[in-house]
């Protein structure tokens, strides 16, 4: 069969064939046998009928000859000519003896001549004469005291006598012949006058049993159930004249008894003959049987062929994709399942590819956004300003405050490098803003003025780090800074639902509806470049992060400050 | 009777038409040959006689006799009845050779219709006698030798007798046989031939009634009625119809064996019963009772002796001299 590594095994289209094959050859199996036995059903009822048609004519047939043999014996010994012959008494003179003889030999064989199947009518007178119709040689013989004389002389009725080899009375060359014969009454005195015999020829009774009927027998039997005359019907339709076959419990019988005498007709179908008739059935079947098959085989492998080639196609362009290739496309040929599913695939793979390229690009986006940050935070200008403010402080030697911003300071970088670490829990980030205001605090002490408020149950979910510090920082320069006098800047988070709000407000010089537009629009867009306060590199970090929901928005008004806020998930991952 | 298959084809050819059309089919013709005695006792060789019919006493008793004289001899015999149809008894001889016989018995219906059977036979080397009556052929070469009588001595010695009887002078009815047979032919020949010598012997009305009795009675009944009484002789080629004959003379109220002398050739137990009653007035004996000859020609041809192309049976004759004492040796 198939090898455990065969490129059928285990495939979707072996399974198929199997499944076509054993479903078709379980219904045909069904149907042929159902066929099978209907069909030797109505071949043996078929039969039955036949034969019991053909043994009715036979029977018939039989009958009729027979009734015209025992006509032609009444009709003869009723001829007042004939009751004269028999009268006389036998003849003296040899010569008129036979003179006699053969007139009436000559009258009896007018009678015959219109009986074509007699083969020879007989009168046996009690007085000793003895007359025929046919010409053969009369034997010689005292026939008053022959037994069939005797036994015809004393039944009521016409007698049936079985087959005996040649005739009774002439001369034959001892075919076997059947005899019928009745006595003649005078008419006169009711005295008997002697017998009447008719001959007839089994082979003319045979003759009436010709009928083709393959490898049945028909035959006549006597009433003690011996076969008088019976053919055999051959294969070969060449039928012979046959004993009756042995009784077997598988053949059809069918008799029926003449009206005539008590005789019948009796014919047999051997079971030989009935089953060659299945057999053909059967060859029949097997030949249709086998030529579905094929066909059924051819079809199943066509159709399998067909179903599972665009499967096939489809695994191919899979594995392609699975290589990292996803130029893989298929064509879409036709409207079905199949077709449909092609579609998904491109569909698919399309989005795939674009999911790959959109990955690919957010990666490189948000190295460099990280790269950026990371810059901004360590900006010169930064480290230059806090380390001048530190040498101010050392200067007016306040110990507390060098220490408290250089390690706001240290804690900055600290938390900015955090081990390349692309999220961080809010705790430091809030921590990092806070270290943030704690410098930013020193140098403009005397305008700005900061609150935190993040609720400690948040610390501990994740943030993508330095996103609130640009915030802050902004909000630094571009409100309080450009503002008379104090302001104040609030670092705020709050949970809302299954996420987390953060917003960094300031109550600095604010913006007008169309710079707050202006800004929201570069932000929005992905080629804008960055506008150089970290914005949009915020902004870009926390969408490649949270994805498109997650920017930062903005409410401001002109001299009342600016808000800025965004949220993240709950969970701390998009 | 039309022929019947009992069989299903008829469901099926309902099913299947074109399939089983060539299945089945119906009422094949019969063997030529109907054997209608084979005597397989022993193992003697086997012989075959092709039979013409066995539908007159003549036929039946020359039958009896090979088949006895077989018998009696240890041989097998095949014997066919071609039913008086000539191509049945070419295809009965055909039977007979196929069956393997050693010697072919034919008794030829016709002379010439019958020699396709008898180059059969010598074609397939099988010896061939005939008998009865001459068939188209060359004794010795083509076949081996011709039992029977002289049919045109048999002529001879009815018109011989006829014109003993007549006293010379007599109108002559003739009741022909198997027209083209030939035995009515050589019978007809004969006749006419011993006639020459008698010139008041006239042949006044002639025709054909087959050999058998009834068309015997019928052809005479017909020259009665368009010759009346006049003529005074019948001369029948064979019993049966001189018979026939007696029959429709009486009938016509013509005493036979007194208004019409009668004379016929075959010399059966019929004939020699109507001699006897005074209505036939000879018959020349053409015996059926001939199968020892035909056997000693086949011991003889085994024996490897010469054999004569043609036997002939010695015949007697039959009148109200003999016949009375003579009806008990007669077929």
């Amino acid at each position: 069969m198939f090898s455990k590594r065969g490129p059928l095994r285990g495939s979707l289209r072996l399974r198929l064939l199997v499944f076509f094959l054993l479903v078709t050859l379980a219904s045909l199996g069904a149907l042929s046998s159902s066929f099978f036995i209907l069909t030797s059903g109505i071949i043996r009822e078929n039969s039955k009928r036949l034969l019991a048609d053909l043994i009715h004519q036979i029977s018939s047939e039989i009958d009729a000859l027979f009734t015209d043999a025992q006509r032609t014996l009444e009709m003869v010994a009723n001829d007042p000519k004939i009751q004269q012959v028999l009268r006389r008494p036998y003849p003296r003179d040899t010569a008129q003896l036979y003179s006699m003889e053969l007139e009436v030999d000559n009258q009896l064989s007018f009678v015959q001549s219109y009986m074509k199947d007699l083969f020879g009518i007989y009168l046996i007178g009690a007085n000793g004469t003895a007359y025929k119709s046919n010409f053969l040689s009369g034997k010689e013989g005292e026939w008053t005291k022959a037994w069939w004389y005797r036994d015809i002389l004393d039944a009521a009725g016409p007698v049936w006598l079985g087959p005996h080899p040649g005739s009774f009375t002439v001369e034959t060359i001892r075919q076997p012949i059947i005899s019928c014969g009745r006595s003649i009454k005078d008419k006169a005195s009711g005295r008997s006058l002697g017998v009447i015999l008719v001959d007839i020829e089994v082979q003319s009774i045979e003759r009436l049993l010709k009928a083709n009927l393959g490898g049945g027998y028909i035959g006549l039997l006597d009433s003690g159930g011996r076969v008088i005359c019976g053919i055999q019907g051959s294969d070969n339709g060449e039928d012979q004249a046959a004993r009756l076959p042995e009784p077997a419990a598988s053949q059809l019988r069918y008799s029926r008894r003449l009206q005539v005498n008590d005789w019948s007709t009796v014919g047999l179908i051997p079971k030989r003959a009935l089953t060659r008739d299945l057999g053909s059935v059967a060859q029949l079947i097997a030949a249709l049987f086998a030529a579905i098959c094929l066909v059924d085989v051819l079809a199943a492998l066509y159709i399998t062929a067909r179903l599972t080639a665009p499967i096939k196609k489809l695994m191919l362009l899979m594995k392609q994709v699975e290589t990292g290739d996803f130029s893989a496309s298929m064509d879409i040929t036709s409207g079905d399942e199949v077709g449909r599913l092609a579609e998904s695939f491109n569909l698919m793979v399309r989005r795939l590819d674009d999911s790959m390229r959109q990955l690919f690009l957010n990666q490189q986006k948000l190295r460099k956004a990280q790269l950026a940050a990371l810059q901004a935070q360590i900006n010169p200008h930064f480290l230059y300003n806090t380390l001048d403010s530190v040498c101010w402080l050392a200067r007016a030697e306040k110990k507390e405050e060098i220490v408290r911003t250089v390690t706001a300071l240290t804690k900055l970088l600290r938390i900015g490098l955090s081990k390349g670490d692309e999220v961080i829990p809010v705790r430091e980030e809030v921590e990092h803003v806070r270290n943030y205001l704690i410098i930013q605090k020193m140098r403009y002490g005397q305008i700005l003025d900061y609150s935190l408020d993040v609720p400690e149950e948040l610390n501990e979910h994740k943030i993508v780090k330095l996103v609130l510090q640009p915030l802050v920082e902004n909000a630094l320069y571009h409100g309080i800074k450009n503002k008379e006098g104090k302001g104040h800047i609030e670092v705020s988070a709050r949970r809302e639902g299954r996420a987390i709000v953060f917003s960094v407000s300031d109550t600095g010089v604010g913006m007008a509806e169309e710079k707050l537009r202006a800004l929201e629009g570069s932000l929005n867009d992905p080629e804008a470049r960055s506008d150089g306060f970290g914005l949009k590199n915020v902004s870009d970090r926390i969408r490649v992060y949270f994805g498109e929901g997650h920017g930062l928005s903005f409410r401001s008004h002109p001299g009342q400050g600016t808000t800025v806020s965004f949220s993240i998930p709950l969970d701390g991952q998009a | 009777m039309p022929p019947r298959r009992l069989s299903a084809s008829g469901l099926l050819l309902a099913l299947f038409c074109p399939l089983l059309l060539a299945l089945s089919a119906c009422g094949r013709p019969r063997p030529p040959g109907d054997p209608q005695a084979e005597a397989d006792r022993g193992g003697g060789p086997l012989i075959g006689f092709a039979q013409v019919n066995h539908l007159n006493p003549w036929r039946i008793a020359e039958t009896n006799a090979i088949t006895g004289e077989a018998e009696k001899r240890g041989y097998r015999l095949l014997v066919t009845d071609a039913k008086s149809s000539t191509q049945q008894q070419v295809r009965d001889v055909s039977y007979l050779l196929a069956r393997g016989v050693e010697y072919v018995i034919l008794a030829p219906k016709e002379f010439a219709a019958l020699r396709p059977a008898i180059l059969a036979a010598r074609d397939a080397g099988i010896p061939l006698i005939l008998v009865d009556r001459m068939a188209d052929g060359v004794p010795g070469r083509e076949f081996l030798t011709f039992i029977g009588s002289d049919f045109t001595r048999e002529g001879e010695r009815i018109a011989e007798w006829l014109a003993g009887r007549m006293r010379g002078a007599a109108r002559i009815v003739e009741l022909r046989g198997e027209k083209g047979s030939s035995p009515e032919i050589d019978r007809a020949v004969g006749f006419r031939r011993a006639l020459q010598a008698h010139p008041g012997m006239l042949i006044v009305a002639s025709s054909y009634a087959n050999f058998e009795r009834l068309e015997g009675q019928k052809a005479m009944e017909e020259i009665i009625l368009s010759l009346g009484r006049s003529f005074d002789a019948v001369y029948a080629h064979n019993d049966e119809m001189a018979i026939g004959a007696i029959q429709a003379l009486k009938a016509a109220g013509i005493r036979p064996g007194q208004d019409v002398i009668l004379a016929s050739i075959d010399g059966g137990k019929d004939a020699l019963k109507a001699i006897i009653a005074g209505e036939l007035g000879a018959s020349v004996e053409c015996t059926p009772r001939f199968a020892d000859k035909i056997f000693q020609v086949i011991e003889a041809h085994r024996r490897g002796e010469p054999i004569p192309a043609k036997i002939i049976n010695e015949d007697r004759l039959f009148d109200i001299r003999n016949a009375g004492e003579l009806i008990r040796s007669v077929f």
